[in-house]
């Protein structure tokens, strides 16, 4: 959203050319914000729009939407010429997206814990709540999880650097909304070895295990608009233990199957990942799978960014 | 002592307990039921792909990324 809405290229001066006339169009407080669900045709005439997880509202938009498109000129609904796949002055993340590497989806959801809260829509609700986010190895930096000779039983730990990826950008307290990564001084522990359990032909198999902490002192709100201009000092971390096991094609070059799970400890919270109410520590999982081939599986990790790629 | 130890394993990561955690935060089917609308990974993808296929585009826009994280 941040992209569209502030980058340069011919994708975000599309958005910005209709957002204005969405559901928050003009709108500046309590932000600037224009995040929401938009109809538009391919020239960017704007249709519809609106900012709800009510399926009535959203179908109701979608009507209105189609009643739009029906009722615009021909001429109106297209681009003077087809868009070029590729334009010039549009830079995505996704083109580091790294198909010959390791491509991983990520989910986040809170564990069982000792006492359950209150019985309210409220805690029913952010019991279930999950998010994901996708991490991202390139194809030198996958085949570094495995032994150099990889033999039965043969051992190794995985580089420092990108367990510490994991620690920084992906073991992170997501579950109920978007937190920031940890600085890499906020790194205690970054743990993880491999061992080749069986090697059959060109597929080996490994198993995972490992351990995380990262902990940070920094002044903050915890309840989005609620504090954001009252922070106080506060701490928050993730203390996890990882377990896993991956098949490893030699033929390929690449990972056939992947399955890496963490289970620990998260306090704390920040401006936006909601838990004002929920600061204490707190059990969280958070599960690493292979990615699929579908175009919504291309997306860019979250903190790409810091990943220190080029 | 008693309850510290059952709370620790209440949530012991072992290779016997790795599957039950992995199903419990891994979202299900119908948690997932909305990956089966054909997603675009970003606007600019959805805007090629409709003015070949000459029809409207619908932009799901979020503070981080519906896709991803969000």
């Amino acid at each position: 959203m941040w992209y569209l809405h502030n980058q340069k290229g011919p994708e975000c001066d599309l958005f910005r050319a209709f957002c204005e006339k969405g559901h928050y169009g003009g709108r500046t407080k309590p932000t600037n914000t224009r995040q929401g669900i938009y109809a538009v045709a391919p020239s960017g005439e704007f249709l519809a729009s609106v900012n709800t997880n009510d399926a009535k509202a959203m179908a109701r938009m979608l009507t209105k939407a189609l009643e739009a498109w029906d009722a615009l000129p021909k001429e109106r609904r297209f681009m003077e010429k087809p868009p070029a796949a590729d334009p010039e002055g549009r830079w995505r993340t996704e083109k580091w997206h790294p198909s010959d590497g390791l491509v991983l989806r990520q989910f986040v959801r809170d564990l069982p814990r000792e006492k359950p809260g209150a019985d309210t829509q409220r805690e029913r609700y952010f019991t279930k709540a999950w998010n994901q986010d996708f991490a991202w190895f390139r194809k030198a930096e996958a085949r570094s999880f495995l032994p150099e000779k990889p033999e039965a039983g043969a051992r190794r730990d995985v580089p420092e650097a990108l367990v510490r990826r994991l620690a920084r950008f992906h073991l992170i307290d997501i579950v109920r909304g978007q937190t920031s990564s940890f600085p890499d001084a906020c790194v205690e522990k970054a743990e993880l070895s491999v061992e080749v359990t069986a090697v059959e032909g060109d597929v080996v198999s490994i198993k995972l295990a490992g351990a995380t902490t990262t902990r940070q002192k920094m002044s903050t709100g915890v309840k989005g608009y609620g504090d954001m201009n009252d922070p106080k000092e506060r701490e928050r971390g993730y203390e996890a233990k990882l377990l896993g096991r991956a098949t490893y094609d030699l033929q390929k070059e690449k990972f056939v199957a992947f399955e890496l799970v963490a289970v620990g400890s998260r306090w704390g919270g920040t401006l936006y990942n909601g838990r004002g109410d929920d600061l204490d520590p707190a059990p969280m999982g958070i599960v690493f799978t292979l990615a699929g081939e579908q175009p919504a599986d291309h997306v860019a990790p979250a903190f790409v960014w810091e990943y220190g790629w080029k | 002592m008693t309850l510290v130890l059952a709370l620790i394993a209440l949530q012991e990561l072992t290779e016997e307990t790795l599957a039950k955690w992995r199903d419990h935060v891994v979202p299900t089917a119908e948690e997932l039921r909305w990956r089966a609308v054909p997603w675009r990974p970003t606007f600019w993808d959805g805007v090629v792909e409709a003015h070949k296929q000459e029809k409207p585009v619908l932009l799901w826009a979020m503070n981080g990324h519906p896709l991803a994280l969000c």
